[in-house]
């Protein structure tokens, strides 16, 4: 039995269902981000593990034991909120030691404790200031160490970085990553933001409505995304509607260059090829799968990102390196192909 | 329907003051309403017959009428000057700078904590016959003979404007606050000019502040009982006044209950016809 | 880019002196050393003060008004606590009929208020004791006190208890130590706030008073009926040097603008 275990959650109020049958297996040490957008149960769900609020159904157990009835501050979970919850009127060791007083943990250790955990922040210096006092990412910090300093059996972050401006958030994600990892703690990040999800975790988990639609390693996941949703929330995807496909696309090109079948997938109920941008290569007409005409052409610096018209599928965005000035203008006619390895092909469950 | 546990513990919370206001408010409101169905009956007291006979008093009787008319004519002249005066002074409020404008906004607000009586007894001796002002009037030679101010209609909207300003300026200078100065500049860099920009920016934004303002000093001004009381004396009673004299010198309770109950009626049917009729309205932007 | 004109500052002038000008004029005829209701040129004098300070019913009216008023705003916040932090933290049957009852006296007029327990108080026996007036006065500032509580409450970030929670407080914990300091300011507000609306109101307790009992707007309400003679004034200099007293301690913990804009901004 993993470590973490979820359980056919449910969660619904009044007629709304919030989390409708989730299930999943967290191993001790591991850390999993519950991916999705706003209003897919991905809160509701770190909420039902903290404490916050009941499951209507289902079995949260931890270690082995099922924790649904124990109260939250009996729970041993760390929660960094996104807003950081930091109590306004505690300065920064006093926020940090408000959980080992709460345990009675002796003055000694206590302010032992506290200072080894805004050490393990860089916040040593910090301890006597007040939250108001501290920038973002130091509040940020303490909301960490505050969770941390507890020991606790898991950590549940609520989108913790996404209050800090984008330079940050990256150095941040690197830190998290390196103590989670140096801690050894099991981790559940809740986010929105697919590129904090793929830099943290071991696993994720991409919701919606209510369940989890694929859990997989990152590179997987985006590899291999199992439906459109997937396909459409981790990174950018052109998504090619097979059956709609015929003329636009040369099939036997790809089949001789050892691409996905998709005579099988065309028996059945339709099927998608997700081709993902960077991912699109320009090449001659005797090579192409497709062509069209550019449409726009935008400069990224570190890639040109061209939006492609093509007859029956509207636009198709390559992206392209910058090795070069790009000679592609736009409404010159190009053509495209990619390696077969490289098309994911996902079956058209009528989603 | 069963409560858990969750349900249970806030509604415990609420018992002590639900029960006090069960019992202490409540409870009489009801009992004032049974009195106003009594009769009264000089030297034998409150009779408990359940009769109309005190609303029709009030409805067709020539004197009741004429108080009723007096509050509401009160009421409508105090809003008014209050808004006239409210209106600009919220206006130089908004536009003031930082140091001037909190000390500003405390002098105008500040008065709204400073005991009603002590306020209406500065007026008392400003108005007298033998007040500042009519001392002043004189000695000017404006006039010959002291100006009868007090126990009028003008002196009463005159304290009622002073105590009840606050209640306009405030809601005003809150409307104009939410109003992020970005939308005046956006409003000069279309073409605006300064006319323009307070017709067809601020006033409008400053809408519902007016109407709530409007609104509340109305209703205020129309149910005071101590500045008409004070600077009406006797010779311009008020509805309040009126219910203050039956309860406590002809003491004809049902009579001054009856009169109560249709203040109440007045006020609170104003304040509901305003939520019904302006507020939903403005509800969609403000 | 939008300044006043010299027009809108003379305005505002007129306007400041009309504010001003009562409370300048009951303050300037206090010291007069007339006999009768003058400004002081003839001379300034204390001899009103001296006569309010010998005036026995001021002073036990001013006893009954300090005693009133610091168990009025006590109670006040001990009975409206619990039931805000319920009706601002939880969701439950009930909720809004409790929010309408405990905010209903606002709307009704002093006067109504005032017969209405002058009839209760009666039938059972109480009226024209302290306890009466207390408890006339809980119903008309208990509103006040529930909003300046429930702004402060609603203002508190939900996650900042939750926090607490997962960090192993209790229930109890969580008040005490989080929750009860959060809202050290609003809670001082509200009891101060209680404590000069209890302090100042009249129309209510001119019906509960009795000759015994008596608050101090009813003995100066009485006096200018009655008998008016600048010792009215001059309990009026007191009155208006202990509310600013007041005012300033509120305006140190709580904020004064804070109040007085939230206060009738949404009456």
């Amino acid at each position: 039995m993993a470590f973490l275990e979820l359980d056919g959650l449910v969660k619904h109020f009044s007629s709304f269902v919030a989390v409708d049958g989730l299930s999943l297996s967290v191993e001790r040490g591991e850390f999993v981000s519950l991916l999705g957008p706003s209003g897919c149960g991905k809160t509701t769900t770190l909420h039902m593990i903290a404490g916050f609020q009941e499951p209507s159904a289902g079995s949260i157990s931890v270690d082995g034991v099922d924790i649904v009835d124990v109260p939250v501050n009996k729970r041993d979970i760390g929660i960094v909120f996104q807003n950081y919850a930091l109590f306004p009127h505690m300065t920064v060791a006093d926020n940090v030691g408000f959980g080992l007083d709460m345990r009675r943990v002796p003055k000694a250790t206590r302010d032992a404790r506290v200072r080894r955990a805004l050490e393990q922040v860089h916040l040593e210096t910090l301890a006597g200031r007040y939250p108001k006092e501290l920038s973002g990412g130091q509040q940020q910090r303490v909301a960490l160490a505050r969770a941390l300093v507890i020991e606790p059996k898991i950590l549940l972050l609520d989108e913790p970085l996404s209050n800090l401006d984008a330079k940050l958030r990256e150095d941040m994600q690197i830190e998290l990553k390196l103590l989670q990892r140096e801690l050894g703690i099991t981790t559940i990040l809740v986010t929105h933001d697919q590129n904090e999800a793929m830099a943290l975790s071991d696993r994720i988990a991409v919701m919606h409505g209510g369940r989890i639609v694929q859990l997989d390693a990152p590179y997987q996941g985006y590899e291999r995304p199992e439906t459109p949703f997937v396909a459409g929330f981790l990174g950018k995807a052109n998504l090619f509607d097979i059956a709609a496909s015929s003329g636009a696309i040369d099939w036997s090109r790809i089949a001789q260059s050892g691409g996905p079948d998709v005579s099988a997938a065309l028996g059945e109920r339709g099927a998608l090829l997700c081709v993902r941008p960077e991912k699109m290569a320009f090449c001659g007409p005797e090579e192409a799968y497709l062509s069209g005409v550019v449409a726009t052409r935008i400069f990224l610096g570190a890639s040109w990102l061209y939006q492609i018209k093509v007859a029956q599928f509207g636009t198709v965005l390559v992206a392209e390196q910058n090795r070069s000035a790009s000679d592609k203008v736009e409404g010159s006619a190009v053509h495209l192909r990619w390696e077969p390895g490289h098309a994911a092909l996902i079956p058209g469950d009528g989603q | 329907m069963s409560l858990s546990r969750a349900q249970a513990w806030p509604l415990l919370m609420c018992v002590p003051a639900v029960a006090l206001f069960a019992v202490f408010f409540l409870l009489p409101l009801a009992l004032v309403m049974m009195l106003s169905a009594y009769s009264f009956k000089a030297g034998v007291g409150i009779v408990p017959d359940l009769s109309w006979a005190n609303y029709a008093a009030v409805i067709f009787d020539g004197y009741y009428q004429q108080l009723f008319f007096n509050t509401l004519f009160i009421g409508v002249t105090t809003a008014l000057v209050t808004l006239l005066l409210g209106m600009p002074e919220a206006y130089v409020l908004y536009r003031m700078r930082s140091p001037w404008r909190t000390i500003f906004l405390l002098v105008i607000l500040g008065p709204l904590l400073i005991s009603l009586v002590v306020r209406t007894l500065g007026w008392l001796i400003l108005l007298g016959n033998q007040g500042v002002l009519n001392s002043a009037l004189m000695a000017a030679g404006v006039t010959e003979d002291p100006i009868r101010f007090l126990y009028s209609a003008p002196a009463i909207v005159i304290g009622l404007t002073h105590v009840l300003l606050p209640f306009m300026v405030i809601p005003i200078w809150t409307s104009l606050q939410k109003q992020k100065s970005s939308v005046v500049h956006a409003a000069f860099s279309l073409g605006a000019s300064r006319r323009q920009v307070f017709f067809r920016i601020i006033l409008p934004t400053a809408l519902p502040g007016i109407l709530s303002g409007t609104m509340v000093v109305f209703s205020l001004a129309a149910s005071a009982f101590a500045t008409p009381a004070i600077l009406g004396g006797r010779r311009f009673k008020v509805v309040s006044t009126a219910v203050y004299d039956e309860f406590m010198s002809t003491l004809n309770w049902p009579l001054g209950a009856t009169i109560a109950l249709f203040l109440l009626i007045i006020s609170l049917g104003s304040l509901m016809l305003y939520n019904r009729l302006i507020e939903r309205r403005i509800q969609r932007w403000a | 880019m939008l300044r006043n004109t010299p027009l809108s500052l003379a305005f505002h002038t007129a306007l400041v002196t009309f504010v001003m000008a009562p409370l300048i004029t009951v303050s300037l005829v206090a010291f007069t050393a007339e006999s009768y209701l003058a400004l002081p040129w003839s001379g300034l004098s204390l001899r009103w003060f001296r006569s309010v300070f010998a005036d026995r019913e001021f002073l036990a009216s001013a006893w009954v008004s300090i005693q009133v008023a610091v168990f009025t705003a006590t109670l006040g916040v001990a009975l409206a606590l619990p039931a805000v932090l319920a009706i601002g933290r939880y969701q439950f049957p009930g909720r809004d009929a409790v929010n309408a009852l405990l905010l209903a006296p606002i709307p009704v007029p002093g006067i109504v208020l005032g017969v209405t327990f002058l009839r209760f108080m009666t039938q059972i026996g109480w009226n024209g004791t302290v306890a009466a007036m207390i408890v006339c006065h809980l119903i008309v500032t208990i509103p006040f006190v529930v909003r300046i509580l429930l702004a402060a409450i609603v203002g508190l970030d939900k996650s900042i208890p939750q926090a607490a929670q997962s960090l192993g407080a209790s229930r109890l914990a969580v008040f005490r130590r989080i929750t009860l300091p959060m809202l050290a300011s609003g809670i001082s507000g509200a009891w101060i706030m209680a404590f000069l609306l209890s302090f100042d109101e009249l129309t209510v307790a001119i019906f509960v008073a009795s000759t015994s009992v008596k608050t101090l707007p009813v003995w100066l309400f009485e006096k200018i009926s009655w008998g008016l003679d600048p010792s009215a004034c001059a309990a009026s200099v007191l009155i208006i040097a202990g509310t600013f007293l007041a005012m300033l301690i509120l305006d140190r913990i709580y904020g004064l603008e804070r109040l007085l804009v939230g206060k009738s901004a949404e009456s």
